[in-house]
């Protein structure tokens, strides 16, 4: 659904957003009875198999995603979440992984990520992405590509830093403190980083297209 | 943790600036008190969250593929315990040790280099048997000789005793 600046927001769009859980994924007991990442880490070094499924699954799609949201290209950012999967299995099995899982695997994807951002602009490669969709019907599809194209040009035109910390906080749903955390700066840090990532998209897409509100400080 | 009275339209600003419109992406400890400055002028606080929510929106469009089936099943495949990790995990099991890998293996380890050190660096036991031998024989003869001259000279003085006088 589009909402535009001159609709009232929808109420059920509103209650869906404010109820949406945005806490980063278990590094503690979870209500469900999953097991904390520091339990797995253990399992998995004492040779535990369904361990290491465990945290594949847990973090394979938010890793690939996370890569992704950094480079924007779909393969690229399997082998980034393939990778980081790697160095997690070879440095459990010399030393014991600190902090949580999800942690540590997203600031190796970064790292890989930013790697391959800085190989691809040495050699000027250029990338190329089809959307996958759900949507049955080809308008749909092709809206839904133009919009999807529009935002990932967009976010992957701002600068690197900024880039990421939309991508924790928007597209990883991790609190700021985690997501400062994660980027290794302080909460103010990362809020500078947000608003000033935030109000260049707003720029960019609203030039595109007017369907999105005036640029942050406009309104007042 | 920010008091309410803290909490201004300034700072209401920055959230929706830098977290969007979802209050749940605000700080814990601040989320409470801007909602209740926002509920006083809701005409207001509706204008800031249209505009963040719009750009929320269509973030959110951008949607991340999923990860191919090939390469899931490559990452299934190598999720499993590698070489170090199933060596060790069997031979805590065989010996026990509950304690760090390294512990055993250092022990081990310092053994054999100990041994190897007094194996190469001490005297060979041969040469040490053939030198004690010698010395021993050495001070066989020593203890002969000596004895044999004191009896020549016993003899010596016997003999000038008896014709001297």
């Amino acid at each position: 659904m589009r909402v535009t600046p001159q609709s009232p927001v929808p109420e059920a769009v509103w209650n869906r957003m404010s109820t949406r859980s945005t806490r980063s994924p278990r590094s503690g007991p979870d209500a469900d009875g999953a097991a904390p990442d520091a339990v797995l880490l253990a399992q998995a070094r004492d040779g535990e198999a369904s361990a290491y499924s465990e945290l594949l699954t847990r973090y394979r799609d938010r890793i690939a995603g996370y890569a992704y949201r950094l480079i924007g290209d779909s393969a690229a950012a399997e082998d980034v979440a393939q990778e980081s999967f790697l160095r997690l299995w070879r440095t459990m099995a010399t030393k014991p992984v600190e902090g949580n899982a999800g942690a540590w695997l997203h600031r190796v994807a970064r790292n890989l990520a930013v790697d391959r951002l800085r190989l691809r602009k040495r050699d000027g490669g250029e990338v190329s992405e089809t959307l996958p969709s759900n949507d049955t019907t080809a308008e749909n599809k092709l809206q839904a590509k133009c919009t999807s194209d529009r935002v990932r040009a967009a976010m992957l035109a701002l600068p690197e830093r900024q880039r990421a910390a939309i991508a924790l906080v928007h597209y990883q749903n991790l609190s700021g403190k985690d997501a400062a955390a994660q980027l290794e700066i302080t909460v103010e840090a990362l809020e500078s980083l947000l608003a000033r990532g935030r109000r260049k998209l707003r720029e960019v897409l609203s030039a595109e297209k007017d369907n999105l509100g005036p640029v942050a400080g406009e309104s007042q | 943790m920010k008091e309410h009275d803290s909490m201004d339209w300034t700072r209401i600003e920055t959230l929706h600036d830098a977290y969007g419109a979802n209050p749940d992406r605000w700080p814990d400890d601040e989320r409470a008190a801007a909602l209740t400055l926002m509920a006083r002028d809701p005409e207001r606080a509706d204008a800031l969250r249209r505009d963040a929510l719009a750009l929320d929106e269509t973030l959110s469009d951008w949607v991340a593929p999923p990860v191919s089936h090939e390469i899931a099943d490559r990452m299934q495949t190598s999720a499993r315990p590698g070489f170090l990790v199933t060596l060790r995990a069997k031979s805590r099991s065989l010996l026990g040790w509950q304690g760090p890998l390294w512990q055993p293996a250092g022990a081990f380890a310092a053994a054999l280099m100990l041994g190897l050190a007094i194996g190469g660096v001490g005297p060979d036991p041969v040469a040490f048997l053939t030198g004690e031998t010698i010395a021993q024989t050495d001070a066989v003869e020593d203890t002969t000789t000596d004895d044999l001259e004191s009896l020549i000279l016993d003899l010596d003085g016997l003999m000038e005793e008896k014709y001297l006088s």
